[in-house]
């Protein structure tokens, strides 16, 4: 019974190191992923992969793509997702956040095409009113 | 012995052990699984087949018996636990991973079971992982379904709907139940709100954030209300989290915010997400961004050439570019035109109508700006200063619009533009051309286009459709303009203007004064209303105490 038992205990792992390559073939494929999903950081430098699809017209039984599981994982890693705050915008404010909005953009420039159509639409409609 | 035994005593070892992470890895549900769980399920059918009788139940209650002397340290089963091992026996023996409609059932099963194991103060907090786990399972299970109408059709005519006869659709029940388990984490006492999480309590955010990925991917993002209202209430402080967690955070804390229109709110969120988030994560930053800057844009913020080279924005420029361009000249034609240049991707991501609706107001203020600019003569003929109050006529605004709906129209010019008019030109040549189109437009520059004007949808005009302008409509966006803070000044009724207030305290400057910088208008408005609930709070009118200008409820941020 232990060394079933053993047995068992070190499949799990060798079976959860062999996922990510089955995700990896999948990836290219993948379309869901282009930039419209927050996903989930990754841990120890591996891809965030949980919710990968299969691709749009797969035949094949469309039961949930095997992921590593990451999140669970970090519950037991935290230092794996935390980061310290001098890698982050928030400690090197001074050199660009101010930079990054334009609060002043009015435009008082009335030479353009528009301004000059308007103009002349004005004028025009003025003087068929006195008319 | 047999195997079910077997697995039952590994996961009795893990129990007492209260290791959680060992339980996470043991208690798979996915079918990608080393072959002995596929043993394990053929074992369980032919030993314990679905027929009523509670041999399972008393197998599992054998080899998990509850322990009388526990150490400290160490952990017992508990009926909770063993009611959620029946049940995950039974999914295994009874599992189909091609019959999708049978698995969503016996996930769901599953993962209601494991949240009431999770609700035991004592023990509970050694299945965070397999919770976890299984939440990741079940949602990521529904965001797939969710894109096949078919089977959900079945699921749901299959479902009884509660008391009320009303249907939960299967989002809001897999959301409901990983809520559950939110619930459970908030609720655990090992730790206050202001210290550092333990216990269940380390799990509240990223139960928080799978459930708003759910509720975002399957656009159900309002079902998001209650749990914000118990972190305002009674949740930890965002800060004692890790960083991932508390950027994904509020990354859908922005989310939510800008889907119900605070856009105030949802750009704090994604600035200190933006700003909590490395360089080295560009995919999320982009993220982030996507909506960060249209909140801007909203608030009457552009974003700087600087914020769009960064390499997280590669293509924002196209994209966002002409429609800053467009509502800085009030030019409405280009705004439709820039929208309409990106609507795909705008659309795809929420933002078409948001910003083709929202945004409207500041084109409108550019463009009464603009035609104040053409029409206001602030000096008299002599050169001297001009003591005449500076005012812009509402006729001259509807003549301006009229041209503006017209060229939406697709209305063409008579004559060539006027710049490039030569000056020797026939003048009763160009009379002639005037007046051979019809009278009702020879007074514009405009005549209809071959083939009649454009029927133009009701967002595409200026007013609705083909509404033409007229001094009502005119002067009710005015008055809008006027209350939302982006005008300064009043509207003389009787003499058909627009008059701008406070110019003198502008140095002389009636464009300053009746048109203030949008982006500090619109906060001095956020300011004022604040004000206003904070002046009905203090009278005693209201109840409920305003928090901060700047509080976003859900995000906890201080001591209450």
């Amino acid at each position: 019974m232990a060394s079933s038992a053993a047995t068992k205990d070190e499949k799990a792992p060798a079976a959860a190191d062999q996922k990510p390559e089955i995700v990896t073939d999948q990836k290219p494929a993948a379309a869901l992923e282009e930039d419209d999903e927050f996903e989930d950081f990754p841990v120890d430098g591996t891809l965030p992969t949980l919710y990968t699809t299969r691709p749009e017209g797969d035949a094949s039984p469309q039961h949930p793509t095997p992921i590593p599981q990451q999140s669970a994982a970090l519950l037991t890693s935290d230092d794996n997702l935390d980061w310290a705050a001098e890698d982050t915008e928030a400690a090197t404010e001074s050199q660009g956040t101010q930079h990054l909005w334009e609060e002043s953009w009015d435009d008082d420039d009335t030479s353009d095409d528009f301004s000059t159509q308007l103009r002349e639409e004005l004028k025009k409609v003025e003087a068929s009113k006195k008319r | 012995m047999s195997l079910v035994v077997e697995f039952l005593s590994g996961i009795r070892r893990f129990v007492l052990a209260q290791n959680g992470e060992e339980l996470r890895k043991w208690l798979l549900v996915e079918n990608e699984v080393p072959e002995h769980y596929f043993r394990l399920k053929a074992e369980l059918k032919s030993s314990f087949p679905d027929n009523g009788s509670d041999a399972l139940e008393k197998l599992v209650d054998r080899c998990l018996p509850e322990e009388d002397d526990v150490a400290d340290g160490k952990g017992s089963p508990w009926p909770g636990f063993n009611a959620l091992m029946k049940v995950y026996l039974e999914y295994w023996r009874d599992v189909d991973f091609n019959n999708l409609i049978n698995l969503h059932a016996s996930l769901s099963d599953l993962l209601i079971s494991c949240a009431n194991a999770l609700a035991n103060p004592t023990y509970g907090a050694m299945l965070l992982q397999t919770s976890m786990s299984f939440s990741e399972s079940l949602s990521k299970l529904v965001m797939g379904l969710t894109r096949k109408p078919e089977l959900i059709a079945q699921i749901q005519g299959g479902m009884a709907g509660d008391e009320s006869g009303e249907r939960k659709s299967i989002v809001e029940l897999a959301a409901d139940v990983i809520q559950k388990i939110f619930t459970s984490c908030l609720t655990d006492r090992s730790s206050n709100r202001w210290s550092p999480p333990k216990g269940k309590k380390v799990a509240v955010y990223l139960f928080a954030n799978l459930t708003l990925k759910l509720l975002f991917a399957c656009d159900k993002s309002r079902l998001a209300v209650q749990m914000f209202t118990n972190l305002s209430t009674s949740g930890p402080a965002l800060s004692l989290y890790p960083a991932s967690q508390r950027v994904t955070f509020l990354y859908y804390l922005g989310r939510f915010n800008f889907d119900y229109g605070h856009y105030l709110r949802a750009h704090l969120c994604f600035e200190a997400a933006y700003r909590q988030c490395p360089p080295r994560f560009q995919k999320h930053r982009r993220q982030i961004l996507t909506f960060w800057i249209p909140s801007n844009l909203l608030l009457g913020r552009f974003p700087s050439l600087n914020l769009l080279q960064r390499p997280e924005a590669a293509g924002f420029h196209d994209i966002f570019f002409p429609i800053c361009a467009a509502v800085r000249a009030g030019n409405f034609v280009a705004f439709s035109q820039a929208l309409a240049h990106s609507k795909e991707w705008l659309w795809n991501r929420g933002l078409y109508l948001t910003l083709l609706y929202r945004l409207k107001p500041l084109v409108w203020r550019s463009f009464s700006r603009k035609v104040f600019l053409l029409t206001w003569q602030g000096e008299n003929p002599d050169g001297t200063q001009s003591k005449k109050m500076a005012a812009l006529s509402i006729d001259h605004l509807v003549t301006a619009a009229t041209y503006v709906q017209k060229l939406l129209e697709g209305y063409v010019p008579l004559k060539p533009a006027p710049r490039a008019r030569p000056p020797h030109i026939n003048t009763i040549f160009m009379k002639a051309v005037t007046n051979s189109v019809s009278d009702a437009e020879s007074d514009s520059l405009l005549a209809p286009p071959p083939g009649g004007p454009r029927a133009l949808m009701p967002s595409e005009g200026l007013i609705f459709g083909n509404k033409r302008p007229d001094h009502d409509n005119i002067e009710s966006i005015l008055a809008g303009l006027i209350y939302g803070g982006v005008l300064n000044g009043f509207i003389a009724r009787q003499l058909g203007l627009f008059a701008v207030e406070g110019a003198r305290k502008a140095g002389g400057n009636p464009v300053l004064a009746g048109w203030p910088n949008a982006y500090q208008s619109i906060r001095e408005r956020f300011n004022e209303e604040y004000e206003e609930a904070a002046a009905a709070y203090n009278s005693g009118e209201s109840a409920d105490p305003p928090g901060e200008v700047d509080d976003v409820p859900g995000w906890v941020q201080k001591m209450g």
